[in-house]
Parts: structure tokens; sequence; C-alpha cells
């Protein structure tokens, strides 16, 4: 059963999934739904002896495109919807025991491709009104599955942390007539402490503001609100601005790193959002070699993050671990 | 399973649709040099020899 509960203390919607209690939690490697399916072997998710990027809609959606009636009536204070929207897994490649950071530069970018035509399609969805694209890696994160895999929630409403990154936009647009993230960019490059790598189209840095003592931003250079409006040259260098940061963080600890990586695009419902810029961000809770950042709380419980080291410093670390992009090497 | 070819989508990508027994959707996402590398190995694991496939120009 599944819903979306009105939380008339934050203005926000939640979403109960009771399906999803008894998803599928760490199969062994021959049991993985995500492999491809050997003949004669365990039926995965993915009918096919191999394949290079596939997407699918997930087993276990927390939104479904033809949705449950609620489970409970909803009141005045406590509205409640049908959980419509679109839940995708991503499936980065058919080899199981591999990250997003082994793989080459060449199948980032066939990510990338990917990306940009589900958010096109989701996008042209008239009950989809932000196309949200994340990976979660890492036990630490949550995951239930190992297999490199990434998610699309394409959500019916914009989601709350995206509306107050738009309304901080707009603020500073009208206040300044630029654009804000062309402006944090800017500040970051001038300064240059916090600059992890960049390229022709994008720089990496952790953030002035970094809530993640390894919290990492990717901006486009060029002012540009999605996926859909990269250039060809604009796709490959995010996949090899990527696969730079990913490998630095794998090299912090020599551990495969555990984060939770988001992509902050313009929503789908329609309206202008020039203001807005496309910037990913990487939030790794690793804070050393043995101990995680949680969300205690300060943070859960004030929304105010306390950072136990100095994002100078974090990003010095990660700098001296960025290396040459080879194409086609994993 | 039904299944649909869609044109490309970039000068390397096709996409194919699939509709699952339980009703959800699979996209699988080709790429030229991908199909002809898989076309290769396909090849090369047949029991009887057959002639060798034609150098696919990369995309």
């Amino acid at each position: 059963m599944s819903e979306l509960r009105w939380n008339p203390l934050m203005g926000e919607w939640v979403a109960t999934a009771t399906h999803r209690q008894d998803r599928t939690f760490l199969p062994p490697e021959n049991f993985c739904p995500l492999c491809p399916t050997e003949p004669g072997g365990f039926p995965t998710e993915i009918p096919a002896e191999t394949y290079d990027i596939v997407a699918f809609e997930n087993k276990f959606p927390s939104l479904k495109k033809d949705p449950d009636e609620p489970a409970v009536e909803g009141t005045e204070l406590y509205p409640v919807q049908p959980s419509k929207g679109i839940c995708e897994v991503i499936v980065y490649s058919p080899r199981h025991t591999n990250t997003l950071a082994g793989e080459s530069v060449e199948q980032i970018y066939k990510l990338i491709l990917v990306w940009t035509d589900r958010f096109r399609e989701l996008g042209e969805r008239d009950f989809i009104k932000y196309v949200f694209i994340f990976e979660n890696k890492g036990e630490a994160v949550g995951v239930t599955l190992h297999h490199p895999h990434g998610q699309i929630y394409a959500y019916p409403f914009v989601p709350p942390r995206l509306e107050k990154e738009l309304e901080q936009s707009r603020k500073h647009k009208e206040k300044t007539g630029s654009c804000l993230l062309c402006d944090i960019v800017a500040e970051e490059k001038s300064d240059g402490r916090r600059i992890v790598a960049e390229n022709d189209s994008f720089v990496a840095y952790i953030p002035f503001f970094a809530r993640y003592p390894y919290e990492t931003h990717i901006a486009s250079r060029r002012h540009l609100q999605a996926f859909t409006d990269f250039t060809d040259k604009e796709q490959r260098e995010l996949a090899e601005i990527l696969k730079q940061v990913l490998v630095a963080f794998d090299g912090l600890f020599n551990v495969s790193f555990p984060y939770m990586m988001i992509v902050h695009q313009r929503p789908t419902d329609g309206a202008s959002y020039d203001y807005y810029h496309f910037h990913i961000e990487f939030y790794p809770p690793m804070r050393t070699a043995t101990k995680l950042k949680f969300l205690a709380g300060s943070e859960s419980g004030a929304g105010m993050f306390i950072n136990d080291t100095l994002p100078e410093v974090k990003a010095a670390e990660l700098r001296e671990l960025v290396k040459p992009v080879d194409w086609k090497s994993d | 399973m039904n299944e649909s070819n869609e044109k490309n989508l970039s000068d390397s990508m096709t996409r194919r649709r699939v509709i699952l027994p339980d009703g959800r959707y699979l996209i699988f996402y080709d790429f030229a040099e991908s199909a002809a590398e898989a076309r290769q190995d396909a090849a090369k694991k047949e029991p009887h020899p057959q002639p060798e496939a034609a150098e696919e120009k990369n995309v």
C-alpha cells in the first residue's frame, strides 16, 4: 500500500510504501536481480545474457504511474493523495562487482546519454513535475543491492530541497541580476582552495558551505538548466570529470567510497527556470577511514549541519588524487 | 514479452523497449560499438568456424 501524506508542520509530502519493507536485501551475487540472466540460470530482472545499460520500472516503487488507492482517508489538516509518479532503476553495466568509478569514461558517457533520454522522456509526461536522478552507493548509505546502479524518481511535484534551491536562485537573480550558481563557481575559482578538478565545461569543488567532509559539487561552466541543454562536448567532459572525482573518492582511504550522488536540474512542469543552474552534488558519509558522519540531532532535528572538517583541507586531499582521464581504460 | 525497436537517439545509441510479464517496461540502451563487439564475441564462441564478420567502423 502506498500514498502521499501531507506534513502540515513542514509543508511537504511524505510517501508511505509498505510494499518496500520486504524488498530484496543484499542478495548473494548468484541471485543478483540486476545481473544478466544466464541460460538456465536464475531469472533476474533483466531478460538478456548481456546488456550495455538498462532502465526499468522499479519492482518496489515508492511512486507508481497507476498508484493504489490510499490506505487511509485524508482530512482537511492531513490531506492524502495517491502516490503517483514513476520510479526507475538504471543499471550502469552488466559487471556485478564493478562501480561507476571502475567503469571506463566511455561507459560513463553512455550513462549520461541514457540520463538525458530518461530526463526528456519522463519530463514529457504531463503528471511529472520533477525528474530526480540519483545514486545511493554503499551499505553505509543504505544500499540494498550492490550491483552498480542508480535510480530515477519522477515526482508529481517539485520536491522540497529543489524548491528551496530554486527560490534561493530566483531571489539572488532578482537582487543581483546574475545567476547564483554562476556566482558561486566564480567565487570558488577566484579563491581556488576548494577546487578539486576542472575542464573546459565543468568545475568540481568542495563548496565553501560543505555539510559533509567530502561533499563535492560539479557545476557546468555554461549557464544551463538540464541534461537536454548539453552539447556533445559537455556530455563527454561531464563523463571525464565524473570519472576523475569518483576515482579520487576511492583513493582517499583505498576503499570503494560510499556516497549519494544527486543531480539537480530544472523542474519539468513547463514553467521557465532560466535563473537556475545544473549541478551534481555528492554526499559521502565517510569522514575518516573508520568513521562516518551521521545525521544526528542538529542535522535531522534542526536542519543545521555540523562539519568537523575544513572544506579547504579536504579539497586539497581530493585534488592530490585527481588523475588524467583515459577514455578506454577502466 | 512485447518488443519495439525505436529510432536512433544519437549517432551511436539505440533503445529497445520490452514489456515484462508483470506489465513493467524495461529499456535496453545499446551503443553501436558495444553491439559490434558483442557480435564479434558471439562469433568467436560459435562451435563451427564462421567467416569473420566485417570490421565495423567505430561511430
